[in-house]
């Protein structure tokens, strides 16, 4: 028992370590950082045509105004969650051979990546908040169905959907191994779930089949659950599946990760990494 | 290989720099071809993502016949539209752009101000991506599927203004990757300025009528992105304003001139990688 709450304790403090550094790489960024908070405010454009639809017929399937303002600006933040490069990080690591560095490390190269991408995302969510809170105060009409315990919840959620999420890419990064189309098969991945996930418009919105599959799919974890969540639209059964989902997804790629990173160090120690 | 020498002396600018132009994107394309897989594997994505846009544009219609006075099939020459000006920007602009931070931390421009050809023609010409072969020609098929379904088919005159109008809008574009070009010089990088470039264009993706008020505003006086894809599509719709016909070459022309000059004025200023 020791064993591990020692080792745990150990990945811990690495991990304060490491997150640390990542945070000031990130920082070293900064001058692109406010390009990337340009790119964020996206989920705003999606936002407006839907005020324009409501506009001209009235609420979308009980959707008003206020309910897509709210949405989308929450959006905004919450997308940055899901949206990672680490599947191209990954893969160049691979082909300039850092990979091979990260290997010699005493901390496990998934643990690497994970106190990196918080790094980024710590940083990036720190710089577009403020943005965030300026266009909802300029939009108005946001609302929020804020009580501290539906926060913690929302906040639990969006911080397994963002380990799954990493998760999710890493085992995808994996196949960089074996080829060079890593990226590509997780951009197929990524496009389709984003139908699922409540990024190409709120679920609530899409046909019945579609909001079925993706209530059991990994894609909302991340992305529309905690927006429905926050906007009060779930009931205690719906949170309660909401959660299974998202751990019995995040288990399931845990374990697909293991394995294939076995597989994956025997290739790359064969092909004289 | 052709002589350089012979490529100097004896032919006409236009036919060197035509000449130049054909060694460049053939030099571009068999590098790019030595990686076949990645070359379907992104044909196969570009299809893909048309198909994502497409549908996904389709929401909207799910509560409405039109939204902003467009109907979904009409959207969809705006969407086909994009992909054909996106297409043109990543193989023919985002490959130069990018480099623009190497020709500068290395020392390249300098060497190429030494060539006997002009600076800004090298800097935006000499590389051409071809990944993203597919895009513009896609992009044209949904803009021309879209046109089927709203039972619309342009008139000749409809489809010269609808020519007139992309071309322009394609040149704006490039006068816009010029000026970034130019500040990459005095900042002395140019990460990120392709990143500006894309979020300007991907507002392109629907037409500016959807966007309300300030922000439609913006996007057709400020930032010229309705002549990217907007103003396009309404003439290839019959739905255009006859007077953009001048408007937008003029405005192309304008901007290139300026861009040219913001240009010509950056490598005054700009003292060689060596001092």
């Amino acid at each position: 028992m020791t064993d591990i709450t020692d080792s745990a304790r150990r990945l811990a403090i690495a991990y304060r370590g490491m997150v640390r550094a990542a945070l000031a790489n990130a920082l070293a960024y900064r001058g692109r950082l406010a390009i990337w908070l340009l790119t964020s405010l996206f989920p705003l454009i999606m936002m407006v045509v839907w005020l324009n639809v409501v506009d001209e017929q009235g609420p979308a399937a009980g959707w008003t105004s206020s309910d897509f303002a709210s949405y989308y600006v929450a959006a905004a933040l919450v997308f940055q969650v899901t949206q990672s490069y680490l599947v191209w990080i990954w893969d160049d690591d691979l082909r300039n051979g850092t990979m091979s560095f990260k290997l010699l490390k005493p901390v496990g190269v998934f643990h690497q990546f994970l106190s990196q991408e918080i790094g980024i995302r710590l940083v990036t969510l720190a710089f577009l908040l403020p943005v965030v809170v300026v266009a909802a105060l300029a939009i108005g009409d946001v609302q929020y169905a804020v009580g501290p315990a539906r926060l913690a919840l929302v906040a639990l959620a969006i911080l397994l959907g963002f380990l799954l999420s990493c998760t999710m890419a890493m085992s995808f990064a994996l196949i960089g191994f074996w080829s060079t189309q890593s990226g590509n098969l997780y951009s197929l991945w990524w496009g389709a779930g984003a139908f699922l996930s409540g990024w190409i418009a709120p679920l609530e919105l899409l046909p019945d089949a579609l909001r079925s599959a993706a209530t059991v799919l990994p894609f909302r974890s991340a992305v529309g659950f905690p927006l429905e969540l926050l906007l009060g639209r779930l009931d205690s059964g719906d949170v309660a599946v909401g959660f299974a989902v998202t751990v019995g997804w995040l288990v399931g790629f845990a374990f697909v990760f293991g394995m294939g990173w076995r597989a994956a160090l025997r290739r790359y120690q064969a092909v004289g990494g | 290989m052709t002589d350089a020498a012979g490529l100097v002396n004896g032919t006409s600018p236009r036919r060197r720099y035509l000449r130049l132009l054909g060694i460049f994107w053939r030099n571009s394309v068999a590098t790019e071809m030595e990686y076949r897989l990645n070359f379907v594997a992104n044909a196969i994505l570009s299809v893909f993502w048309l198909g994502w846009a497409a549908v996904g544009v389709g929401v909207y219609f799910r509560f409405a016949d039109e939204v902003g006075g467009w109907t979904y099939p009409e959207l969809l020459v705006v969407v086909g539209l994009f992909f054909t000006v996106n297409g043109v920007r990543q193989a023919m602009i985002t490959p130069n752009l990018a480099r623009m931070t190497e020709y500068i931390r290395m020392g390249t421009l300098d060497f190429l101000l030494t060539k006997p050809v002009d600076a800004q023609f090298m800097v935006s010409l000499r590389h051409v991506g071809v990944f993203n072969w597919l895009d513009p020609a896609l992009g044209i098929v949904l803009a021309a599927v879209g046109l089927a379904a709203s039972d619309r088919t342009p008139t000749a005159g409809g489809f010269a203004s609808f020519l007139v109008l992309l071309v322009a809008g394609v040149v704006i574009m490039y006068a816009v990757a010029l000026a970034l070009m130019s500040a990459s010089v005095w900042t002395v990088s140019s990460e990120g300025m392709d990143d500006v470039l894309q979020g300007m264009v991907e507002t392109a993706r629907l037409p500016v009528q959807l966007y309300r008020g300030v922000l439609q505003t913006l996007l057709t006086v400020g930032l010229p992105v309705a002549f990217l894809t907007t103003f396009p599509a309404e003439a290839l719709l019959g739905r255009g304003d006859v007077h953009l016909l001048v408007v937008a070459p003029l405005i192309a022309l304008a901007t290139v001139a300026a861009a040219t000059a913001i240009w010509r004025f950056a490598l005054h200023s700009y003292s060689g990688a060596s001092s």
